[in-house]
């Protein structure tokens, strides 16, 4: 008889998560307040090989793993300074992508759920990644522009359920 | 609501109207016009003549509840009871012939000036915003004698009108209240709890429909507005005030019910 998990009891809900973005110029987690999405995607990179009697195996090379979030574009995403020194703005990432030589902005996230369930409610996802695809739109349709960043995961920190938020 | 002068007014009208009346010379024309309900049919001398009166139900407001602003009262509904009674000496057909000639003419001075302006100075000073007839009813205790009596019921229409001014014409007057609709359409903000925090401007409309009888230089003046696509002007009156819109019209549908006036309806849509 197997045992059941995966219950309704322990489900985590979008309206309760949030993400953290670490500003490495003032040590502080900003918490966007206006996420939309939020994926976080594990890529395994393989490599197959067949026996000479056809029996195959693959053999973990890497991973391309990916993150990809989409906010509401707010004013604060951006640095007023001219030499951007916060890390966690647009204006930062640009700076770097954009000069001479560029640079590969790279930023430390958290993913963090919390569930129904009654202990260790809590699942944080965090690891550092870089920014390779910033997306500013103003769409017709829609009342407030929109920023989609992703990029991919370099390495990964720790992905664990534990009892209190970070 | 003046009783009093819209009845001299109808009386006004009939003694006006030639087809009608011409004071006795002519036989079968009416002879007299009265105001108020016959007391005894039989005892007035000058028949053919015309009673003017209220109906036993005054007006009708139809509204189920009261106003605070006199003027959202807009229309009111009242009607006046014309009393014909028409009399010969030699046979009871001639007798009903004559009531329906009397009848008809009633009708046809009706529908010449439905909304009652002065005769002295046709156009000017109506006192109805509309009127019809109804319920024609035949006097049982008259009915197949040498004296003849219907009873015609005049339905009008008092008060404040919706009126548009559009593609030339002025003071169109609108058989519904207008239908107007001002809406900005939004988008939710919500934080990352989702709770709705704001809401942001993603575009607005305006526009109204209004109905009217079908006449055909009207309706065909619009239709060069409408396929001009012109931005023009429109005027809406109502009770409370008048307000004048800019905008295109892109909508004129007509239909109504079998045994209903023909009636068009109009899109507006208002530009800011």
């Amino acid at each position: 008889m197997p045992t059941t998990f995966n219950q309704n009891a322990d489900l985590v809900e979008n309206y309760k998560g949030h993400i953290e973005i670490l500003d490495t110029n003032d040590s502080i987690w900003y918490k966007p307040d206006k996420l939309l999405d939020w994926i976080v995607s594990t890529i395994v990179d393989t490599e197959k090989h067949y026996s000479t009697d056809g029996k195959k195996k693959k053999t973990i090379t890497g991973n391309s793993s990916v993150y990809e979030l989409r906010l509401k574009r707010t004013a604060d995403l951006y640095d007023p300074l001219t030499l951007p020194l916060q890390t966690k703005t647009i204006s930062y990432w640009k700076s770097l992508i954009y000069g001479i030589p560029p640079a590969l902005p790279t930023i430390t996230l958290r993913g963090v759920s919390q569930s129904n369930a009654t202990s260790n409610k809590f699942v944080v996802d965090e690891f550092v990644a870089t920014v390779e695809n910033i997306d500013e739109s103003r769409d017709e349709g829609k009342g407030v522009e929109e920023v989609i960043v992703s990029g991919e995961i370099i390495s990964h920190t720790s992905n664990k359920r534990q009892a209190s938020a970070p | 609501m003046d009783n009093n002068k819209n009845i001299q007014r109808i009386i006004d009208r009939i003694e006006a109207y030639g087809p009608l009346y011409d004071n006795g010379v002519t036989v079968g024309k009416v002879r007299k016009v009265i105001f108020g309900k016959p007391v005894s049919k039989e005892s007035i001398k000058q028949k053919p003549a015309i009673y003017v009166t209220t109906s036993d139900a005054i007006q009708n407001t139809r509204y189920n509840f009261g106003f605070s602003n006199p003027n959202t009262q807009g229309q009111i509904s009242v009607s006046y009871e014309i009393t014909i009674v028409a009399a010969v000496k030699d046979k009871i057909v001639n007798s009903e012939k004559q009531l329906y000639d009397i009848l008809m003419n009633l009708r046809d001075m009706i529908s010449a000036d439905p909304r009652f302006s002065d005769p002295l100075s046709p156009g000017t000073d109506q006192i109805f915003t509309r009127s019809v007839i109804n319920e024609p009813k035949w006097d049982p205790k008259f009915k197949g004698q040498l004296i003849n009596s219907v009873s015609v019921t005049l339905l009008c229409q008092i008060g404040s009108v919706f009126t548009l001014d559009i593609a030339g014409f002025t003071g169109i007057s609108l058989i519904s209240k207008p239908i107007e609709r001002e809406v900005e359409q939004t988008e939710n903000i919500y934080n990352t709890a989702r709770i709705r925090e704001g809401v942001s401007p993603i575009s607005e409309t305006h526009s109204f429909f209004a109905e009217m009888e079908y006449i055909e230089a009207q309706v065909a003046a619009m239709r060069t507005q409408k396929r001009n696509r012109a931005v023009i002007s429109a005027t809406l009156t109502r009770p409370s005030g008048t307000t004048i819109y800019s905008g295109k019209l892109v909508e004129i549908s007509n239909g109504a019910s079998y045994d209903q006036f023909e009636t068009v309806t109009i899109l507006f849509e208002v530009i800011h």
